[in-house]
């Protein structure tokens, strides 16, 4: 049954293309926020708010166009979430297509193009920014009719900025969009899309109702777990929350029902009645398994308490995020975290440092490896010291991407250098319009996790974007790639890596070495190692000279703490037999030279 | 004012003290100099405008308030500059602290001086009221480095104050020296030292130079107005040094002292050894029962607190059993007499080698500490002593 007063719809773009400038003009054009609350960015306020724990982010906002009710639904930013992408998607039944006309076609809007035609959605393309004098929408909408294989003429034009075009907009909304499909007298089945955890109100839900309705005081079960649920609140964004009685069929809100932890909450699973063994999961349901992972460790080890509440916290905010406890031999207590892919683990990064206010030592982010021991077992490596004896090795896989660059055609030869150099394989090539090209390529992860991105923005001049998809686990001559410092092997400095690179790889792990620990009373050896034989040496000076020149009766107490601070500096750092290791050491390892910033 | 105290298992290091050792020494701090040197972070002021009289009062009230020791095995007189003032001046204040102690014509009695700031008739002064040491401040005999110095000498005025000195009869002279000064070669150094044998004083005190906290050298280096020397040249000194003294008779004794035995500094010896003292005047510290007293350093503060309290104790550190045998380790180390763990130990009654002996393991096979019938920096040791010590505190 078509449920003819609604429609869903979100904006896909590339970053910075608009999305949140456009989506505060939508609600102004509809009256659902003043003037004055445009001014100030609705959205990017209420994401502030939410930050400081005042308001929950609005995930879906309900507003009146005409006399339908229309909802607007938010899409997490970035590749790394392209399952929860997906399952946001899902929930809409149109999307706007949206690029910022001076840039053109990026590798995000590509990206997301494909996964709104493979979720069935009825896409508007709408150029924005059509203000800017570099604007140059014939070009851009020949690229987006390149990419979506459609009509490049009639296609909208709107400046999110001066509110230019946007009635035109809404209008297509209502004729574009269809309205939503569903049964309302049905049991209730719904999709669960998104989900956040809020300090005073704990875990709050959002669906798509599909099928029946969503009320308060319902008692529910979410299909994956089987677990049972009560329904203290539903309601809608407008664009506060606003408590209401029900969500109807076809229409979007959000649920809050006694759950302690995100834990449960899975993205894309089905909530049921309780009692109803009828009803069928969603298809297209997956848990998400981590594929970069890393160790994070208090800088100083009576931080590790503070450090474990704040993960702990985060993970309320992000399951796709997990962790475990572990210990190394050179850095003590942390925890093993992994994350979807790179710019994931960056964004938990940040907001670890950030909220939890406790330094943090990260490892070398290593990817995980599939090994088929002689024995026939498949097990997942996680990071290199569990790695098994070579001997009981068949074979070792690592996870590889498609990765998909968008590039002005005259880059298309450093990329590809790039690629080769990271073992990449080129798959294919299409042009786009005359100055945009998409070069598809095949790329272990691994080879990513260092600086792929700034490379790739180098290698085309800032112009490249970039996204990728995992392909699978592909069979690869990898090492482990030991790193002895004064003998002794520190396992957090240890590596796995292709045979290929492990020459040059470890040569340069020994030098951020040298340039990270301090010189010492005894010299140190630095090597790197495979099995048992070493590919790469060097050592650091001992130090020279390192002596007080006076010290008398009145000194005494000034010149112990002068100690004590040399004595407290040195326990900072890691000891590994005679050698005192600093953290900016385990650090130094994760790059190749340059500071890492990532888009 | 009531002092703060820093710790409150002193008791038991107080007792030990007590019953085990002898009467403090005395130091006597004259906080002022003719300039202030520019490297300087010693408590020492320019003396014009100041008020020497109502320093030199409130010194004799806290000597008084507080009671000097009767009987202190030596006297040190330190400063900035005690030589600074006047002849007369100079013997009101020597004559009021040996009244307040036992006449002992073997007691080591050192005063400090600067070259630009003795005469014959101060020398005269001293030598008449006992004086056994007298401890010049040549720094160098090169008059560009006297001028980076920032001191009021040129090299020709150490020659005459030192002749002064022997004429007038002071039994033993000691002259201090600063190496390693910006843009100072090791030719230039290996000079110094060696016309400084060749006036046969009986003690030397060669120090690096250090770029100590709040000082101008400091402010100027961190600036980048100002560069230390090479790390390797700076240590090529540190080790000429050694050889030449030792050649020539003068065994190092402390990492930056050098005398013929017997000759050593006995005062000093006292602080490297843990030995207590009393310790009077401005920024002054004293070392007793086992605790550490440090006197208020600005002169008004000392003055104001002196005459309201009788004393100007700021800080009172009280040392645990632990701490006190760390510090003993310390200090110990600095000496060629190293230290005696079991001395230690007897002296606090606790284990230093439960503490130790995997640090000591570790210096021993890395060849910086020695550890026979007492544990000694090693040959490679003494260049890094402090990073040694760091491992004992
Ligand atoms: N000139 C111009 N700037 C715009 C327009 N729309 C958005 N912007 C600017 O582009 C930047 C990114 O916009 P935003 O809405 O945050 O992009 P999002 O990352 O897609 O959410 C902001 O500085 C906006 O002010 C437009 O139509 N014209
Ligand atoms: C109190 S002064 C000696 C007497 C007198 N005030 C003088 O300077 O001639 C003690 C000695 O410490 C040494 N000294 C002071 N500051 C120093 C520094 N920053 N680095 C190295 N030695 C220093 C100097 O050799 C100085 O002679
Ligand atoms: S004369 Fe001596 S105490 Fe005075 S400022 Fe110079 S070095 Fe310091
Ligand atoms: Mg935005």
């Amino acid at each position: 049954m078509r449920l003819s007063h609604l429609r869903n719809f979100c904006i896909i773009a590339h970053v910075d293309h608009g999305k949140s400038t456009l989506a505060d003009r939508l609600l102004l054009a509809t009256g659902v926020v003043t003037e004055r609350d445009f001014r100030n960015q609705v959205l990017d306020t209420m994401d502030l708010e939410r930050e400081r724990g005042i308001t929950i982010k609005a995930s879906a906002v309900q507003m009146p166009v005409q006399d339908l009710t229309v909802n607007l639904i938010d899409t997490p930013g970035h590749v790394d979430f392209n399952y929860e992408v997906s399952r946001a998607l899902h929930a809409c039944e149109g999307a706007l297509l949206l690029v910022d006309c001076a840039q053109g076609v990026q590798a995000q809007t590509v990206a997301n193009a494909y996964l709104a035609v493979e979720a069935n959605l009825e896409i508007i393309p709408v150029l924005n920014k059509i203000d800017l004098p570099g604007a140059r929408p014939d070009v851009v909408a020949e690229e987006l009719a390149a990419v979506l294989g459609i009509d490049p003429v009639g296609m909208l034009t709107v400046s999110a900025k001066t509110g230019e075009g946007v009635s035109e907009i809404l209008q297509a909304i209502v004729d574009q969009v269809p309205p939503p499909e569903g049964d309302p007298e049905a049991p209730v089945r719904a999709l669960i899309y998104d989900a956040t955890y809020d300090d005073y109100r704990g875990v709050i839900v959002y669906v798509r109702v599909l099928d029946g309705e969503l009320k308060r005081g319902m008692k529910i079960k979410f299909l994956s777990s089987g677990r049972e649920y009560d329904v203290n609140e539903v309601g809608a964004f407008k664009p506060l929350m606003q408590k209401a009685d029900r969500i109807e069929a076809g229409s979007v809100g959000y649920v809050v029902a006694a759950l302690k932890t995100l834990d449960h909450v899975k993205i894309g699973d089905t909530i049921a009645p309780a009692k109803n063994e009828t009803v069928e999961m969603i298809p297209g349901f997956e848990d998400p398994k981590p594929l970069v992972f890393c160790g994070i460790y208090p800088s100083s080890s009576q931080d590790f308490d503070e450090l474990r509440k704040s993960i702990e916290k985060l993970q309320l905010n992000d399951a796709s995020f997990t962790f475990h406890p572990e210990s190394s031999e050179a850095l003590g207590f942390g925890f093993r975290c992994g994350f979807l892919g790179l710019l994931h683990m960056e964004v938990i990064q940040e907001r670890l440092e950030r909220e939890a206010g406790v330094e943090i030592i990260q490892t070398a982010p290593n990817v995980t490896y599939e090994v088929k021991k002689t024995n026939g077992d498949i097990i997942m490596v996680e990071r290199p010291a569990e790695l098994p004896d070579p001997a009981h090795i068949d074979e070792l896989r690592e996870p590889t991407v498609r990765a998909s660059m968008i590039t002005p055609p005259e880059s298309i030869g450093p990329l590809m250098t790039l690629v080769n150099d990271r073992r990449g394989s080129f798959v294919r090539q299409e042009y786009l319009s005359q100055t945009r090209t998409i070069l598809v390529c095949d790329i272990p992860l691994a080879e990513m996790v260092f600086d792929f991105y700034d490379l790739v923005k180098s290698a085309t001049r800032g112009y490249g974007t970039m996204d990728y998809e995992l392909t699978g686990f592909v069979k690869a001559d990898l090492v482990k790639l030991r790193l002895l410092v004064g003998g002794t092997e520190v396992d957090a400095l240890s590596v796995i890596c292709h045979r290929s690179i492990a020459q040059r790889r470890g040569r340069e792990i020994i030098r951020a070495l040298q340039k990270t620990i301090p010189r010492q009373m005894f010299e140190i050896a630095l090597q790197t190692a495979i099995g048992g034989k070493i590919i790469a040496r060097e050592s650091i000076r001992a130090l020279r000279k390192n002596v007080t020149a006076k010290c008398y009766g009145g000194d005494v107490t000034r010149k112990r703490k002068l100690l004590e601070k040399q004595k407290a500096g040195k326990k900072r750092m890691r000891q590994v037999g005679n050698v005192s290791i600093p953290q900016e050491a385990f650090l130094s390892v994760l790059g190749r030279g340059e500071e890492k910033k990532k888009k | 004012m009531t002092p703060r105290r820093l710790d409150n298992d002193r008791s038991a290091v107080a007792a030990i003290h007590r019953q085990q050792q002898a009467e403090p020494s005395l130091y006597v701090h004259i906080p002022f100099c003719e300039t202030k040197c520019p490297y300087c972070d010693f408590n020492s002021y320019r003396v014009a405008g100041r008020d020497v009289d109502g320093y030199l009062s409130a010194l004799a009230r806290e000597m008084d308030q507080r009671g000097v020791p009767r009987n202190p095995p030596t006297l040190f007189l330190g400063g900035g500059t005690p030589t600074v003032v006047e002849p007369d001046t100079l013997a009101r204040y020597l004559d009021d602290i040996l009244g307040r102690i036992q006449p002992d014509p073997t007691r080591e009695f050192t005063v400090e001086a600067n070259p630009g700031s003795l005469t014959r008739e101060k020398i005269a002064v001293l030598k008449e009221r006992g004086v056994t040491r007298l401890s010049l401040g040549a720094q160098s005999f090169f008059d560009h480095h006297l001028a980076t110095l920032g001191r009021v000498h040129a090299a020709r005025d150490i020659e005459e104050a030192y002749a002064w000195a022997r004429d007038g009869g002071i039994p033993e002279v000691n002259l201090d020296f600063i190496y390693a000064v910006p843009k100072m070669t090791l030719r230039e150094w290996n000079e110094t030292l060696a016309r400084a044998v060749s006036w046969a004083p009986d003690h030397l005190s060669c120090y690096a130079l250090t770029f100590e906290p709040g000082t101008e050298f400091f402010t100027k280096r961190r600036a980048g107005r100002m560069r230390s020397i090479d790390e390797g040249l700076e240590l090529a000194m540190f080790r000429l040094t050694h050889r030449r003294l030792d050649h020539a008779g003068y065994k190092r004794y402390e990492i930056s002292n050098f005398a013929p035995a017997g000759y050593e500094c006995k005062h000093n010896l006292g602080y490297w050894r843990n030995r207590p003292y009393a310790g009077f005047g401005a920024g002054a510290v004293s070392y007793l029962d086992g605790e550490r007293l440090s006197n208020e350093r600005g002169l008004a503060r000392y003055a104001t607190s002196v005459g309201e309290h009788g004393h100007a104790v700021v800080e009172r550190e009280a040392l645990t059993t632990e701490d006190a045998a760390r510090e003993m380790v310390v200090l110990g180390l600095r000496t060629q007499h190293g230290v005696d763990l079991a001395e230690v130990d007897a002296r606090y009654g606790i284990s230093t080698r439960a503490l130790f002996q995997q640090t000591i393991d570790k210096l021993v096979a890395g060849d910086l500490i020695t550890d026979t019938d007492r544990l000694r920096l090693a040959r490679r040791g003494w260049r890094l002593a402090d990073g040694i010590s760091a491992e004992f505190v």
